[in-house]
């Protein structure tokens, strides 16, 4: 006897189908070719004597970052999309808390809120009084971003060496990581994601797609 | 230690005819009854409980339960591996139950389906969505949705809406998207619904070690999956079958999958729930009674030692089990797993039957010299002569029963007629067996032994009037405690009555949850005799419930037009579309201010283009997508009748505001000025409350033919004694034990319901027996010694047998058993309380 508790409810489960259409069906690239290994490309270094010296260099900037326990920065964003015929530019604040919890905060030209913690990403768009949350793992082009961003803020190597191959130039003052998808999932969408800053502090985040449009994020100091 | 032994052959000198013919007869009925009985098509599906002139409501709700797209679902649950085995087993179990006809469809998430339903929506979004209205696509309009579009680009979504926004500037997918997830979105790992457990990890890493807290993190996943089964969830066999395999497949998966060997699965679902219920009334009502069986035969031994005793004892009872369940499936076609439970209340009054037989035959052997000589020794004499004696009362205890059961027949509701109809033929199987069968089946000497049993209890008995003035007092008081309370003596919440645990229940919401699927408890409903007219009307509600929804009064709703529109709507979108030419010049102007480049829309110009000579979206045209389901689910088309049904998520708690909306659905439904336009038969349903009235009716049933079995029975006393003073003394005690046992349930915190009060009926039905038996002996010689022994026997054997039933967690099982194990002990000390002076002044 079940009566009539459970009837009629699961209409409204088929929602659940909707987030998979955003992701799988219409959105998904269609090109499906192979990521051309990114692993040997980058991290294959012909002297040894040259990978001691950048391994040691990865290392120090890692271990720079790791001690920063909390960060506030104002970004501005540039994106540079195809279909657009100038650059559209979002501006606000970024928050890091150490060790795996950030807040992107767009306050122009539309305020929204982007919080990621553990492997959800909240996204609040106020303007639309919108609020989702994703599964992070879902969306490999936004599980790459997260990686990176995160991997990078909490220097934490090995769980950046898990998802990037790394490529570190410059010094210990002006440095530059190149990141490179090693999963294909994330690399059909992302096929790099460049990492610059000086000392402890990342100053500018550069996300390259696989469609030709990038992204640049810069990133100044705000009073915390 | 047995004085004498009792244990003989049934050696009688001559075999009359006439007892040949009456065990010929009664082996034959026997061996049909028990046929009947095994070829049976048993139940446990809502349907008894439903009216068989339901109101239209009530007839949705019958059909929804019965066969509707609801009824048919599973969940599936996996848990207790990392996310990413899960997500393996999820796939595992999904592509086994895909190939098993017994599976209509099975969702976890995969992209199988899921890339028809995005097909769909792109291919038929101008003939779906709402927003495609003349004024979208003027300049000014094109204008504002281009606008839109390049914010959504500068935002974080702008990552994956770069890929829609040239074919679909206007953002139609992206809305009906929007509409879609509303405020659920299940999580997938590798592309499978796993969903993290809610507080589970959290909770876990309070104290606790790092590995273990790691652990639980990792492990508080789970994966779900929908599935709907072939068969309607009316049938109970499927279902069983279905959920068989599905826990089949999971077994396979786990031994497939490596690190799952602390997976585990969970099924939920409506269909799940009532095989569930089905089988756990079954193993529950079988592994009480053969408990209460053991407790009865062992009661019956001690005092008989017999085994030929104990099982003749249990003769007329399972005669009556048998001719009860083969009468309910001669007469219904099928018997209900509810009757079954009702049905172990026959064995309470059953065996007694040959108790009183067993136990009065030696009193009636030693005064044997002065029968006539019509009796004269054929067989067993004693017993047959000790079973004329009794004949009279023995039948007059069975009327009585018959008539407080029989009410039952004439009920709307076909589980108060099983009822009826099992107890009328049980109880007249039980009391024949035990009138002409087992006379002629007792050991050729029986006699119970001696002993000073019956001397004490009878002085106890003789002292129990002393308690009639406080008794009665009580009794007054309990009366008008009930009548001041009445409010709130009955349980009307049918989920209490559910046999399905609350963890259970909890984890089904939990799943449901999940998966976005909200019990939903407020529907709008429309119907008319065909399809266009009544998804017209839905599209109208549809209007008025997101005007509702906006002003915040509910938060969300479904609707059947959402994917499959009226034709009407959809003819009104063609016509809006505006030609190719007129398009690419109103674009051309808007794209270059909204900050796009020229030429990216070509593939938004194509598509518009093309659906101005597109088919239109009829069900079929959904075919192979989950939205179909989900349409289907919304929309049940009978024979001209086809009816649309528009769930509402999260209606507001406030109830002024709940009328409001109530108010405004009564609105659509009223016919307009002119009422040429007047919408057919709109109108909002409360599940809950429909569901809980249906039930409230059933229950209000049932007690008006309670009471009208307990009239029958009074007029049935008082035929027989030809003295109304008579009657309402005999009447007493039972009113009184009914009282207090009611009082002693409601004390104990119990709320009364339809089981309670069957249960009560079954106590005035066995009641009945000891009162006439008690005044009987006291008629006679004013003794009670004789009688008291089986009087008592009878007593204990119900309380074993009924008492241990209040052990099950089956709501059906516990409520018969406590009540009837309290009533019956009331009804026997009330007939020593009540009776006797009476019978010292009464002298017929």
């Amino acid at each position: 006897m079940t009566f009539g508790k459970n009837s009629l409810n699961v209409i409204a489960a088929l929602k659940a189908v909707a987030m998979m259409l955003a992701s799988l069906s219409i959105m998904a690239p269609v090109s499906p070719m192979a990521p051309t290994s990114p692993t040997s490309s980058t991290s294959s270094t012909s002297s040894l004597h040259a990978a001691d010296a950048n391994d040691a260099l990865l290392k120090n900037v890692m271990a720079r970052l790791a001690s920063v326990k909390s960060a506030k920065a104002d970004f501005v964003e540039k994106r540079f999309v195809k279909l657009l015929n100038a650059p559209a530019e979002s501006s606000g604040v970024l928050i890091y808390t150490a060790p795996d919890r950030f807040e992107k905060h767009t306050k122009k030209p539309l305020e929204e809120r982007m919080t990621v913690e553990r492997d959800m990403v909240t996204l609040d768009n106020v303007a639309r009084k919108k609020q989702q949350q994703i599964f992070i793992p879902q969306f490999p082009a936004l599980a790459a971003i997260v990686d990176a961003m995160r991997g990078a803020l909490s220097g934490n190597l090995p769980q950046l060496q898990q998802a990037f191959s790394i490529a570190v130039s410059g010094n210990a003052t002006r440095w530059k990581l190149h990141l490179v998808p090693l999963e294909a999932s994330q690399y059909a969408y992302i096929h790099a994601v460049d990492v610059t800053g000086r000392d402890d502090f990342i100053d500018a985040i550069e996300i390259f797609q696989s469609d030709g449009d990038r992204s640049l994020m810069s990133m100044t100091r705000a009073a915390p | 230690m047995p004085r004498r032994s009792t244990v003989m052959p049934i050696s009688t000198p001559k075999k009359t005819p006439s007892r040949i013919w009456i065990l010929g007869i009664w082996a034959t009925f026997i061996f049909v009854s028990a046929w009947v009985v095994f070829r049976a098509d048993y139940r446990a599906d809502i349907s008894a409980f439903l009216p068989k002139n339901p109101t239209p409501n009530q007839q949705l709700l019958v059909d929804q339960l019965k066969d509707g797209v609801i009824s048919r679902l599973t969940l599936i649950g996996i848990e207790g591996a990392d996310a990413a085995t899960l997500a393996q087993l999820s796939k595992r179990v999904a592509a086994q139950l895909r190939t098993d006809p017994q599976w209509a469809s099975v969702n976890n998430g995969e992209a199988v389906a899921i890339q028809q339903d995005g097909k769909f929506l792109l291919d038929n979004r101008y003939l779906l969505s709402d927003n495609n209205k003349p004024s979208t696509w003027s300049v000014a309009g094109l204008q504002t949705a281009l606008n839109e579009s390049r914010q959504l680009l500068s935002q974080s979504a702008g990552l994956f809406a770069k890929k829609l926004v040239p074919r679909d500037p206007t953002g139609e997918v992206m809305r009906m998207l929007d509409d879609l997830v509303a405020n659920n979105a299940v999580a997938t790992v590798s592309g499978v619904w796993v969903v993290p457990r809610i507080n589970q990890g959290k909770q876990k890493c309070g104290q606790s070690r790092e590995e273990e807290c790691a652990k639980s993190i990792q492990n508080s996943s789970r994966a779900v999956l929908m599935a709907q089964t072939k068969a309607a969830g009316i049938d109970l066999d499927a279902q069983q079958r279905a959920m068989e395999s599905a826990l089949h497949a999971f077994e396979t998966a786990k031994q497939e999958t490596a690190n799952a060997a602390d997976a585990s699965v969970q099924l939920s679902g409506p269909g799940v729930f009532s095989a569930l219920s089905r089988e756990r009334i079954k193993s529950d009502a079988t592994r009480f009674s053969t408990i209460a069986t053991a407790l009865v035969i062992m009661l019956v031994w001690w005092v008989y030692r017999s085994p030929r005793v104990v099982a003749l004892g249990l003769l007329p009872v399972a005669t009556g089990v048998l001719a009860g369940i083969a009468a309910v499936a001669l007469v219904f076609g099928s018997v209900h797993g509810i009757t079954l439970g009702f049905g172990a209340t026959l064995i309470g009054e059953a065996v007694d039957y040959g108790i009183y037989l067993f136990t009065l035959i030696r009193r009636d052997n030693q005064g044997n010299e002065h029968i006539n000589g019509a009796t004269d020794v054929v067989e067993n004499s004693s017993a047959h002569h000790t079973m004329k004696l009794i004949w009279p009362t023995l039948r007059l205890g069975v009327m009585t029963s018959i008539c407080g059961f029989s009410a039952m027949m004439l009920s709307d509701f076909p589980g108060l007629q099983q009822l009826g109809v099992f107890s009328v033929a049980g109880l007249i199987a039980a009391v024949l067996a035990t009138r002409f069968v087992l006379p002629n089946l007792l050991p050729h000497d029986f006699q119970i032994r001696d002993g000073s049993l019956g001397q004490k209890l009878a002085s106890l008995a003789h002292a129990a009037p002393r308690l009639r003035r406080p008794l009665t007092f009580a009794v007054i008081a309990l009366v008008a405690a009930g009548v001041i309370n009445r409010q709130s003596l009955w349980n009307d919440d049918i989920s209490n009555l559910s046999p399905i645990s609350l963890s259970e229940q909890k984890r089904d919401e939990e799943l449901r949850t999940a998966l976005g699927a909200p019990d939903v408890r407020f529907m709008v409903v429309t119907e008319s005799a065909d399809l266009e007219t009544t998804l017209q009307a839905a599209e109208k509600a549809a209007v008025a419930l997101a005007a509702l929804r906006d002003a915040g009064l509910i938060r969300s709703f479904d609707t059947p037009t959402q994917f499959l529109p009226s034709e009407a709507a959809q003819n009104a979108r063609k016509q809006a579309l505006p030609a190719a030419d007129t398009l690419r010049a109103r674009l051309d102007e808007a794209v270059v201010s909204a900050g796009f480049s020229r030429n990216v829309f070509e593939p938004f110009l194509t598509d518009v283009e093309a659906t101005r000579s597109r088919l239109l979206v009829h069900r079929s045209t959904l075919d192979g997508t989950q939205l179909a389901t989900k349409v289907d689910a919304l929309l049940v088309q009978k024979p001209n009748r086809v009816t649309a049904i528009l769930p509402i998520q999260g209606m507001h708690e406030d109830a002024e505001l709940q009328q409001k909306v109530i108010a405004a659905m009564a609105a659509l439904g009223a016919p307009n000025a002119s009422g040429a336009l007047a919408l057919p038969n709109i109108r909002l349903m409360d599940m809950k409350t429909e569901t809980n009235e249906l039930y409230q009716t059933y229950r209000h049933q049932a007690l008006a033919y309670a009471l009208a079995g307990v009239v029958a029975i009074a007029l049935l006393l008082w035929v027989t004694t030809r003295s109304i003073s008579r009657t309402a003394r005999l009447l007493l005690p039972l009113a009184a034990a009914v009282i207090v046992t009611a009082a002693t349930l409601l004390a104990l915190g119990v709320s009364l319901s339809i089981f309670h009060l069957v249960a009560l009926l079954l106590v005035i039905g066995v009641g009945s027996n000891y009162v006439l038996f008690f005044d009987q002996q006291l008629t006679k010689d004013g003794s009670l010694a004789p009688v008291m022994l089986s009087l008592v026997v009878c007593n204990l054997s119900t309380v074993f047998g009924f008492g241990v039933l209040a052990l099950s967690s089956m709501p059906v099982l516990k409520a018969i058993g406590g009540t009837v194990a309290i009533g019956a002990v009331m009804s026997l000390v009330f007939a020593a309380v009540y009776l006797q002076p009476a019978a010292a002044q009464n002298n017929e």
